[in-house]
């Protein structure tokens, strides 16, 4: 099979960009054909998931991590 | 107004002031909702019945954070007890690192998720104040692409290279914390 071949700063932005949406499949084969062929753009991608996966638990934890009132007040019960 | 009602009054106001900030931080530590609210619980119990103690020498806040913190590592030590025979395979590692939902179950993987967020965290401050926002406004505000790019003025495809490089800056300073 003839893939043709992408720039490193092509194949990492391909990586960006796969996290959030779908790639067209030429480019999902080129950029995985890339990333088996050079060893540093493959751990940069696996880097940078976890990355990516930390940040989105972060945003997660940051959006429902507030107290309710009736837990404010089961507090200041148990204080008194 | 009586010197008992006056205590609950200022006892109430300390936890109006500071509880959601405290449960905030316990939840980012340990991800279950009943537990962070004892934990929070426990630590103005404590914090009132030090408060002779508090010397002033850093604000209130941080003071109650740092018992709450101490609570929170309590608690680890404790649970460690039971899973330390626990073994993960690599394979449930790696499944793992790439669920974006993902929740550590032990708190050997706690403390070492929790490491991670707080290198982050640094990491994340050191970046450029342009990339920060961008980087914020995709994850935190999971705004997309187009929009990010009004409202920032640049390209769609230097919002990706942007995106990029501050992701390489990231990885860069974590690589570089945990050297050191």
């Amino acid at each position: 099979m003839n893939v043709p071949h992408i720039p490193c700063e092509v194949a990492v932005i391909n990586v960006e960009k796969s996290f959030w949406q779908r790639l067209s499949v030429l480019d999902w084969i080129k950029t995985r054909w890339h990333l088996i062929l050079c060893k540093n753009c493959s751990e940069y991608e696996k880097d940078s998931k976890i990355i990516h996966r930390i940040l989105r638990s972060m945003r997660n934890d940051g959006m429902h991590n507030h107290l309710g009132v009736e837990e404010i007040e089961k507090i200041k019960k148990a204080l008194n | 107004m009586s010197i008992s009602q006056n205590v609950q009054s200022k006892n109430e106001e300390l936890v109006e002031e500071h509880a959601d900030y405290l449960f905030q931080f316990a939840m980012s530590k340990i991800h279950n909702r009943e537990l962070a609210l004892d934990l929070v619980q426990d630590t103005f119990l404590v914090c009132l019945q030090k408060m002779d103690q508090f010397e002033g020498r850093s604000s209130l806040r941080t003071w109650m954070t740092t018992i709450l913190n101490r609570k929170i590592i309590d608690h680890w030590r404790k649970e460690k007890r039971s899973y330390s025979s626990v073994d993960i395979s690599e394979n449930e590692n790696a499944s793992n690192a790439i669920n974006s939902n993902y929740i550590p179950q032990n708190p050997h993987q706690i403390s070492e998720e929790i490491e991670k967020r707080t290198i982050l965290e640094f990491c994340l401050d050191n970046l450029p104040d342009a990339w920060r926002e961008i980087v914020h406004a995709k994850y935190y505000d999971e705004k997309n692409g187009e929009e990010i790019s009004k409202e920032f003025n640049v390209t769609p495809s230097n919002f990706w290279v942007i995106i990029h490089r501050a992701k390489a800056q990231l990885r860069a300073c974590m690589d570089n914390k945990y050297a050191s």
